[in-house]
C-alpha cells in the first residue's frame, strides 16, 4: 500500500508494526512530535518518540485482539516542552498488519473548556449563595408569623404543666387521674407543633438541595401550605387546593425543597397582592392541579390586585420588585423560574387580572426520567443496565434509585401501569420490577401485558408474601422470573440486580 | 399560689369574656380564673363574630382578646366596642405571640392599654387582670 498520501493529511499519522518500530510517518507527525525527520530517523521505535506507556498498551491491544479502531482521551507530557491532550485512533490494517495511529490535538479545545467549567463553576456558586439569600429573607418575613405560631402551642404547654402542678397539690390526686392524663396529652401535642415548626424551618433552610427524589406534588403542596399557613391566617386569606387528577398521589423526580420554595415564593406573592388591594372583599387562593397526558399543570390564582401591564414582562427578572425597600429582594419569581426550568418545566402568567393565574406545568415522572436519563447517558462502549420499576409506593421508587442509579444504571420509574405500558413500547429495558399489587391493574395482569409487547427480558417481582403457590406457578410458566419479598433494603437490590442483569438464561 | 388573691363580696365579681381561635388557650384562661374563684361568669368565644354576639348577650367587664383572630383582628373588635356607649366601662386585654411594628402601631391607636405577650404563666395572668379590674 502506498502511504504517501498520508503526507497530504493535516492529521499527525504514524504506522507501527507488532514490535512498535515505526514504519511510516506523515509530515504533520514529525510537527506534532517537534522532531525533524533527522531525529525519527534516528529511532526505531515509536516508544523513544513518544514515551507514554498507554500509546505502547493500546499498540500491543489492537494487535492482539485485531479490533478495527479504539479511541482513547489522554494527555501526552513526555514530548519536549509541551503537554497535549491527544483523542488517539487506532486503527488494525489487516493487510499488512501494521497498526495506524493518528493523533487529534485538542489542546486549545481542553483549555477553552476548562476555562469555561471553571466560569460556570463560579456562576454556579454565586446563583446558589443568591437563592441562600432569598431563603434567608423569606424565614426572615415569615418569622413574625412563625414566632406567633409557636407562641400559641408554648402557652397552652406551658400553663397546662401550671395546672398540673396545681394538680399535684390537691389531696386527693386519683379522682384527677382523667384530668391529668388529657393535660399531659395536651402538654405533648403543643410540643409536638412546636417541632414540626421548627423542624419545617430548619429544613427549608438547611436541607440537601441536590438530591433528586420521587415525591407526591400533594405532599408538596401540603408542606409548602403549612410554612405559610400564619400568613394566611393573619391576611384572612382563604387557600384551597383543588385536585382533577386520577390518583392522590402525582408523583414527580424533583428536589421537593426547591419544589416547596417555589410553592412559598408564589404563595407569598398572592398574599401580598391580595393584602395591596385593601378591600374587604373575597380573599382567596385556589390552587388546582390538573393533569395531560404528558405533563402536570398546577395553577395558582389569587384575588389580589393583578399585575399591571408594564411589568408584566418584568416580573420574571431578578431584582424586580414592586415592594418597598427591605420587603423582597426581588428574586422570587426568578429563583422560581430557575427551579422549575431544571426539572424541564415551565411557569407562566396565564391571567394577569383577577383571578391572577400563574401556570406551573412539569413534566410526568415517565416523561422526565427518560429525558435524563438520555442526557446522561455515557458514551463508552460499557454495558447499560436500563431498569423499569413499576410500584405507586414512592418509597420504593426512592429505594430502587439511591441504591442502584449510577453511570451505567438508569433506573426508570413509572407509578401506574399504563404509564409503565406506554414506556415498555420501545424495548431498551434489560429488567422490569412489577409490584404485584396496584390499584388500577394485578402484577400479573400487567406482566402478561409486558409479555405481549414482545418484551423478553426478566421480570421480577415486588411482592409481600413468599409462599404464594400463584407465583410460584407463574415463575414455573415464565410469565416471570423472580421475585422480591417486601420488605427489602439496598442489598436485596443490588444483589437481584447482580442476578438478572445478563438477561433470562 | 404566689400572689395573695383580695377578697371580694360576691355582688362585685366581674365577668370576663375571653375571644382566641385556640380553644385550648381559652380554656386554660379560663381554668387559671375560676381557679381563683374571684369571677361571677368567665366565658369562651373563639372569633370575633361570636364574641361580639356574647358581648352583646351578657354583662362583662373584660374582655381578654387574642391579636390574631380567623376572622377579623382583635383590634377591631375593641375599635366597634368603643363606638357603643354600653361598653364605655369595659376593659380590654390584649394577647398575642408577637407584634410587629406595624401591629403594635394598630393597637396603640386602637385605644388598648394592656398588652399580655404569650407565652404567659398563671400569676402573670391573674396579676395583669387584677390590675387591670383594679382590684386587690
Amino acid at each position: 500500500m502506498n502511504f504517501e498520501i498520508l503526507d497530504s493529511l493535516f492529521e499527525p499519522i504514524v504506522i507501527v508494526n507488532k514490535d512498535n518500530e515505526i514504519v511510516y510517518y506523515n509530515h504533520m507527525f514529525s510537527t506534532f512530535t517537534k522532531s525533524s525527520p533527522r531525529i525519527i530517523k534516528n529511532k526505531k521505535y515509536l516508544r523513544e518518540i513518544i514515551a507514554t506507556s498507554f500509546l505502547s498498551d493500546m499498540v500491543e491491544l489492537i494487535f492482539k485482539t485485531e479490533s478495527a479502531t479504539i479511541s482513547k482521551e489522554e494527555l501526552i507530557d513526555s514530548l519536549p516542552d509541551q503537554e497535549i491532550h491527544v483523542i488517539i485512533k487506532g486503527a488494525f490494517l489487516s493487510e499488512q498488519s501494521l497498526v495506524m495511529i493518528s493523533f487529534n490535538d485538542i489542546t486549545i479545545e481542553k483549555n477553552l473548556y476548562q476555562k469555561y467549567r471553571y466560569q460556570i463553576d463560579e456562576l454556579k456558586e454565586i446563583h446558589h449563595q443568591i437563592v441562600q439569600a432569598d431563603k434567608l429573607s423569606t424565614i426572615g418575613e415569615i418569622t413574625a408569623s412563625i414566632s406567633h405560631e409557636i407562641s400559641n402551642p408554648l402557652t397552652i404547654a406551658s400553663g397546662t404543666l401550671e395546672l398540673i402542678k396545681a394538680l399535684f397539690e390537691s389531696d386527693d390526686l386519683n379522682s384527677q387521674k382523667e384530668l391529668l392524663d388529657s393535660c399531659l396529652n395536651d402538654v405533648i401535642e403543643s410540643f409536638m407543633r412546636i417541632n414540626n415548626i421548627i423542624k419545617g424551618m430548619k429544613k427549608f433552610l438547611h436541607g440537601n438541595e441536590d438530591k433528586k427524589e420521587y415525591v407526591a406534588i400533594e405532599e408538596i403542596i401540603e408542606n409548602s401550605t403549612r410554612l405559610v399557613n400564619s400568613q394566611l391566617k393573619k391576611s384572612q386569606v382563604n387557600l384551597s387546593v383543588k385536585n382533577n387528577t386520577e390518583s392522590n398521589e402525582s408523583i414527580i423526580y424533583v428536589n421537593s425543597l426547591k419544589m416547596e420554595q417555589l410553592f412559598i415564593n408564589l404563595i407569598k406573592n398572592s398574599i401580598d397582592s391580595i393584602n395591596s388591594t385593601n378591600g374587604e372583599s373575597d380573599k382567596s387562593i385556589q390552587i388546582t392541579l390538573n393533569e395531560t397526558a404528558m405533563c402536570y399543570e398546577i395553577l395558582i390564582s389569587d384575588t389580589g390586585a393583578g399585575i399591571p401591564k408594564e411589568i408584566q414582562d418584568k416580573i420574571f427578572e431578578s431584582f424586580f420588585t414592586t415592594k418597598e425597600v427591605g420587603e423582597g429582594t426581588g428574586l422570587g419569581l426568578a429563583i422560581a423560574t430557575k427551579i422549575i426550568e431544571s426539572y424541564q418545566g415551565t411557569l407562566e402568567l396565564l391571567s394577569p387580572i383577577a383571578p391572577t393565574t400563574f401556570k406551573i406545568t412539569i413534566p410526568k415522572m415517565s416523561t422526565l426520567s427518560i429525558a435524563s436519563s438520555t442526557l446522561n447517558r455515557d458514551n463508552d462502549q460499557e454495558m447499560n443496565l436500563n431498569i423499569l420499576v413499576i410500584d405507586d409506593e414512592v418509597k420504593i421508587l426512592n429505594l430502587f434509585n439511591e441504591s442502584i442509579s449510577s453511570n451505567n444504571i438508569n433506573v426508570i420509574c413509572a407509578s401506574n401501569p399504563t404509564e409503565a405500558l406506554n414506556l415498555i413500547d420501545d424495548g431498551r429495558f434489560n429488567i422490569i420490577f412489577i409490584d404485584y399489587s396496584m390499584p388500577e391493574m394485578n402484577g400479573d395482569e400487567l406482566a402478561k401485558k409486558v409479555r405481549k409487547l414482545n418484551y423478553k427480558g426478566p421480570i421480577i417481582y415486588l411482592t409481600g408474601k413468599a409462599t404464594d403457590s400463584k407465583i410460584k406457578n407463574d415463575i414455573s410458566s415464565g410469565l416471570f422470573n423472580d421475585h422480591l419479598l417486601k420488605p427489602f433494603n439496598k442489598e436485596d437490590i443490588t444483589s437481584i440486580v447482580k442476578k438478572w442483569e445478563l438477561g433470562v438464561k | 399560689m404566689s400572689i395573695t388573691l383580695p377578697k371580694i363580696k360576691d355582688s362585685e365579681k366581674p365577668a370576663v369574656l375571653i375571644i382566641d381561635d385556640e380553644v385550648k388557650i381559652c380554656l386554660l384562661i379560663k381554668t387559671f380564673l375560676e381557679q381563683t374563684k374571684l369571677f361571677r361568669n368567665v366565658v369562651v368565644a373563639e372569633n370575633a363574630s361570636i364574641g361580639m354576639l356574647k358581648l352583646r348577650n351578657d354583662e362583662f367587664d373584660l374582655v381578654i382578646v387574642d391579636f390574631q383572630l380567623p376572622d377579623k383582628e382583635g383590634t377591631y373588635l375593641v375599635e366597634m366596642a368603643k363606638k357603643s356607649l354600653k361598653f364605655r366601662k369595659l376593659k380590654f386585654l390584649l394577647i398575642s405571640g408577637y407584634l410587629d411594628n406595624r401591629s403594635m402601631i394598630n393597637v396603640i391607636n386602637s385605644g388598648i392599654k394592656h398588652v399580655l405577650v404569650k407565652p404567659f404563666s398563671r400569676d402573670d395572668l391573674i396579676s395583669k387582670v387584677l390590675q387591670i379590674l383594679k382590684l386587690g
